[in-house]
């Protein structure tokens, strides 16, 4: 492989990760370990009632009969779960009657990461949930949302406003007993986002919930509730940054997307936790279970996901597509680099009739990144005239990088159709050697080369969140090959 | 005593053992003693194994089979007594128009007079494994010897332990053979478990075209373990099928290996169609370059059959190619699982690697599982698979229908049309209609 | 403008080019024709700063300044432009993106601003126009599904939107029927001027009848063998290249 592509590609992947400073917050926190006491702590702390408190609890208990799971193609040092702090929250300074009481060092940090919280700035017209260490510290635009009968606000609000919502729906999709990490999360989960949109309202803008984990030591819990119901719909955005730390942190979210008759939730990931040191020390842990319930009759739940971050993502958004008629969407790009791996892929589960589901995966591995795709596609016997599509393409940037693609499809329905391809290949010299002729440097061809194996996925994004996702890509590449 | 748990295949190795003892030369002995010792250690597989996630083997479990591997003559005779000169069981596996050189094993026994052996140039060896570990011990200890066990399952080591003889070929240099090979493997009702060790080698620049013919008596209850090496030297050519035609009621588990040769090529076509249950592994470990492999299956399920294939494709070393075209029509309430895995080693170059696998499943209650899958460490690769199942074009149904003709004629012209794409790419015209007989009848 | 003095190449181990002597002014159309194996491909490659070809002997310069230690994308940026034989396909980039990527690089290396959004379709459609292109290909992905021809077309078209100084088309016309050579020639031609200059890699004389050479070269063996004027390809064309050399 010709020298010069080598230096352009380690070029690109070797930019700083910008979101790595750390800011001094005032905050409270519970004592190291993890048992019945600071379970009951937290749930304290939160003036939970009693239900969740025991279901809390019952978790708790399921969880210490359970065996963590181990992956073949991705390996960690073991966590030690008695190390992590379950509880930080920043001290409320008061009780915040309107967001210009926020903090104002908490709200210069969202600043520095192009967050805004100042309604006044209608930033696109997007309104932000901003969750600090699992806390959420400000949420904008809920007077507005309140208007249309749309609940937009904290887990932890929720469930104090809004209890028999939470006692409904909560664990309707994910059951606490569903995997490991999900039944840890039910036990010490600390905040997260809740949006109910209720029938026939389209949600008039976007929704974000936007997560940075600071505090150190700590395990990141969040827990989003969405449910649509009838004829209604919702775009929501996830972004998450954090600090640049030596050691690992772990963080294990539940996402539980519910979609009833004729609803559409439209769910986007921009992650960008912070993925190691160049060497592969340090850096976050992201275990996350997600997953989407097309209740009723042509539902819809699309799943759009940008991993750029973290030491180690193990996440499967799924379908669960229960309503005739009702269609699920997973469209990724996931990007490993340096030491990074990556796990991750889609489950579509047809059960239903006439359902319909699309999976579009892009990896991209380079330096000593091992990128994996792992994806189900399970056809139920009575998912008549089911039918799937799968497209998964690896991209290898570098000969020192893996890519892999376990997709496992199980049809039990002979009306249904599934087909999966997928690729794999590299940047070609040629076609490095194509664009520089045109005046275009090494990192630059790389980059435009890149974004057009993206492409489909980038579509699928809200505008904004497009050109961010793209920016956050060439950031992420760079020094990719070596 | 009946074989039925690993307790069971463990004793009965032992109790082998003390009857075999001296007649088994030192390094094989060792081998099927680390092969026991491993079976002992893996157990059976069950489902959270992930090579086995989609293969059921509780009803091979719950069967019990009496071990029937002694070279006891009073055996084979009785045997033959019970089958008659055999020829009328082995008239269906034979390729009318085709003259082949012919192999035969009945119960996992070598019967010489079935076997047509006769006018063999000087450089082959054609027969079984046990007189060619005689003849020459250096060449078959160098491959058998190969601890394949190790990396495999249990099925893999239940077979180096238990084998006592198979099938055995041997191509010098130079050699090139018109006159196709034909292995028949043939069982009857007998509750046996039968283990058969397998070696082809074909020498530098040699060819040769292998039939492999495995059947059964219509409801024989037996087991049928194969593990095959087939080696094809330096710039060595091997045409191979084999079909898996098996009894209804019986069990075939095969691990075949292809061990390529520099500037290797082989094409090979695999069928399986009989059995209660069969699970046929099939791996090709490039450990030389420029090595070219085109794989072709077709598994046809039906009743509540279980028709398996794995396909393993390492890509340790740079520029070998690989191409597997697998596709499975699967009926009634019968079960098909394709699983083809590709690994690009890192550090090699100029990979290119292809697999394709369509499945048609005919009724309700018919079910597939495949598993495409790719793990890639290098860059410089051209892979791509592609795997799509669904039912026949309602379409074209319809399309037939409304020129008259009925629906289980039309049914039968798009399933022929859809298996037609791997029957036609056969060389061999003779084995092309048989084949082609054999899968519209079966 | 381009002094090429005495260069061998190598490429594969093998030694193609056998010391090259070729002097173009600037606003001078040249072609260049051999038969296959001479090194016509060779010489364009290692112009444009191919890197699988080694130089072994002898320098070029470019506007007075040696351009074979300029990287590739540095000599496209100071006006050196390849249309290739075999143009390569990248799919997900459209020829509108990969266009407007491209030129934004030049005007970055030559310190000016980026190009403005509509400027820059209306530049666009006036070249596509030019080439008689359908508008269609704007948001194909470069190349992909592009007959030969397209192929050929397109080449032109990129060389109409950078505007370079030094423009080697190697075997432009091959896969052209007469209708595309004449509209790529126009494309070719509406680019000659006294700043401009044009090496035009060929095997048919047919081509410069469209695109009138100002002096032709024949290439054999690694070398040039013969000069002349036009009517040395109307001589090539009867006597073959034997006959000539």
């Amino acid at each position: 492989m010709p020298q010069e592509k080598n230096v352009a590609i380690k070029k690109i992947t070797e930019q700083e990760y910008k979101y790595g400073f750390e800011t001094h917050i005032e905050s409270e926190q519970a004592p190291c370990g993890l048992n019945e006491d600071i379970i009951r702590f937290i749930s304290k702390k939160k003036k939970e009632p009693l239900f969740l408190l025991e279901w809390r609890l019952k978790a708790y208990r399921h969880w210490l009969k359970m065996e963590e799971p181990t992956w073949q193609h991705v390996k960690y040092a073991p966590i030690d779960y008695q190390k992590i702090i379950y509880y930080s929250a920043p001290k409320p300074k008061k009780e915040l009657k309107s967001l210009d009481e926020v903090d104002p060092e908490l709200r210069s940090m969202f600043q520095k990461l192009g967050i805004s919280l100042d309604e006044q700035k209608r930033f696109s017209g997007v309104a932000v949930d901003a969750v600090l260490d699992s806390v959420s510290v400000a949420t904008t635009f809920k007077k507005k949302l309140k208007e249309l009968g749309i609940i937009f606000c904290s887990f932890s609000e929720a469930v104090r406003e809004h209890p028999h919502l939470i006692e409904e729906y909560l664990g309707c999709v994910v059951p606490y007993t569903d995997n490991y990490f999900a039944t840890l999360n039910s036990a010490v989960f600390s905040d997260g986002s809740f949006c109910y949109i209720p029938k026939g309202v389209r949600c008039p803008m976007e929704l974000s919930t936007y997560f940075r984990i600071n505090a150190a030591n700590t395990g990141q819990f969040e827990r989003t509730l969405i449910i649509a119901e009838e004829g209604s719909y919702v775009s929501y955005l996830e972004g998450c940054t954090a600090p640049m730390r030596d050691e690992n942190q772990l963080h294990a979210a539940v996402v539980e997307l519910l979609a009833k008759d004729n609803a559409e939730i439209k769910y986007a990931t921009v992650q960008n936790w912070y993925p190691g040191d160049k060497e592969g020390k340090g850096g976050i842990y992201n275990f996350v279970t997600k997953r989407g319930k097309c209740a009723g009759k042509n539902s819809k739940i699309s799943w759009t996901q940008v991993e750029t971050g973290s030491a180690i993502t193990w996440k499967y958004p799924s379908c669960i597509l229960k309503g005739d008629n009702s269609v699920g969407e997973f469209y990724s790009v996931a990007l490993t680099n340096n030491y990074q791996q990556a796990d991750t892929g889609t489950k579509m589960i047809h059960i239903g009739k006439n359902t319909r589901s699309t999976i579009i995966s892009k990896g991209i591995a380079a330096g000593h990144g091992q990128n994996t795709y792992r994806g189900l596609v399970k056809i139920q016997k009575g998912a008549d005239r089911a039918q799937n599509y799968s497209q998964c393409d690896s991209l290898l940037l570098g000969s020192q990088c893996g890519a892999h693609t376990f997709p496992y499809i199980e049809s039990k329905n002979k009306t249904a159709r599934v087909e999966h391809e997928a690729t794999t290949s590299k940047i070609r010299d040629d076609q490095l050697f194509y664009c520089r002729q045109r005046g275009m440097s090494e990192e630059d061809a790389v980059s435009l080369i890149v974004n057009g194996f993206c492409k489909e996925v980038f579509r699928k994004l809200p505008m904004e969140f497009a050109v961010e996702a793209q920016k956050l890509l060439d950031v992420s590449l760079e020094g990719a090959v070596g | 005593m009946t074989l039925h748990t690993v307790q069971d295949y463990v004793s009965q190795y032992k109790s082998l053992k003390q009857s075999l003892n001296g007649s088994v030369s030192p390094w094989l002995k060792e081998l099927k003693d680390s092969a026991i010792e491993q079976f002992q250690k893996q157990g059976f597989p069950n489902k959270k194994v992930e090579e086995w996630k989609y293969t059921d083997i509780s009803s091979f479990l719950e069967s019990s089979f009496k071990p029937r591997h002694h070279e006891d003559s009073e055996r084979i005779r009785g045997d033959l007594a019970i089958f008659g000169d055999g020829k009328e069981n082995i008239e269906p596996f034979i390729f009318e128009g085709l003259d082949c050189y012919r192999v035969v094993f009945i119960n996992g026994l070598f019967s010489k007079d079935l076997s047509k052996i006769e006018d063999l140039p000087s450089q082959v060896f054609l027969g079984n494994l046990q007189e060619f570990i005689k003849c020459h011990p250096h060449i078959a200890r160098n491959y058998v010897n190969k601890k394949l066990h190790s990396k495999k399952n249990a099925f893999t080591s239940l077979n180096t332990a238990l084998f006592s003889n198979g099938a055995c070929l041997y191509v010098r240099e130079g050699q090139k053979i018109k006159k196709p090979l034909h292995f028949i493997y043939f069982s009857t009702n007998s509750n046996s478990a039968h283990y058969l060790r397998n070696l082809f080698i074909i020498g530098k620049a040699s060819k040769v075209t292998i039939l492999e013919s495995f059947g059964g008596e219509e409801n024989a209850h037996y087991f049928n373990s194969v593990v095959s090496q087939i080696v094809t030297q330096e710039q060595s050519q091997c045409e191979h099928y084999r079909f898996q035609l098996e009894g209804k009621n019986a069990f075939h588990i095969s691990d075949l290996y292809f061990e390529q040769g520099l500037k290797s090529e082989v094409r090979s076509f695999l069928f399986g169609i009989g059995g209660r249950f069969s699970r046929q592994d099939v791996n090709v470990p490039f450990t030389q370059g420029h090595a070219q492999c085109f794989l072709k299956g077709l598994l046809k399920p039906k009743g509540s059959q279980v028709i398996d294939f794995h396909t393993l494709v390492e890509h340790n070393v740079s520029n070998c190619v690989s191409d597997q075209f697998f596709k499975a029509v699967v009926e009634e309430k019968a079960q098909g699982v394709f699983d083809g895995k590709i690994i690009v080693a890192k550090g090699t170059k100029g990979t290119q690697a292809r697999q394709i696998n369509k499945n048609l499943l005919l009724s309700e209650g018919a079910q597939v599982f495949a598993k495409p899958n790719l793990e890639i460490y290098a860059d410089d690769v051209e892979c791509t698979h592609g795997s799509s199942t669904g039912q026949l074009d309602q379409k074209a149904l319809f399309y037939l229908k409304s020129r008259g003709i009925s629906e289980e004629e039309a049914r039968k012209m798009l399933i022929h049309a859809f298996v037609s794409e791997i029957i036609e790419s056969i060389p061999q015209e003779a084995v092309r209609k048989k084949i082609d007989h054999i899968v519209f009848s079966s | 403008m381009l002094v090429i003095k005495n260069l061998h190449a190598k490429v594969g181990g093998k030694e193609i080019l056998k010391g090259i002597h070729l002097e173009l002014k600037k606003g001078e159309v040249h072609a260049l024709m051999g038969p296959n194996g001479s090194g016509k491909s060779t010489l364009a490659n290692v112009l444009s700063g191919r890197e699988d070809y080694e130089v072994t002997q002898g320098e070029v310069l470019y506007e007075g300044k040696s351009l074979l230690h300029m990287a590739p994308e540095e000599r496209a940026c100071k006006g050196v432009f390849q249309s290739f034989q075999y143009p390569v396909e990248i799919p997900g980039v459209s020829v509108t993106n990969f266009l407007k990527t491209a030129v934004n690089s030049i005007k970055k290396y030559r310190g000016e601003s980026e190009i403005d959004a509509l400027d820059f379709l209306k530049l666009m459609k006036e070249k596509m126009k030019l080439l008689q292109m359908d508008e269609v290909f704007m948001s194909r992905s470069l190349n992909v599904g592009f007959s030969g021809g397209e192929k050929k077309r397109n080449e032109i078209f990129q060389m109409a939107m950078l505007e370079p100084k030094l423009s080697i088309l190697d075997e432009t016309d091959s896969g052209l029927d007469i209708d595309a050579i004449k509209i790529v020639s126009q494309g070719v031609n509406s680019l000659r001027g006294p700043h401009t200059s044009f090496l035009v890699i060929t095997h048919y004389q047919r081509l410069l009848n469209y695109i009138v050479p100002d002096k032709v070269h024949v290439l054999s063996d690694g070398k040039i063998i013969r000069s002349g004027g036009k009517d040395l390809a109307l001589l090539l064309e009867e006597k073959g290249y034997d006959g000539v050399g």
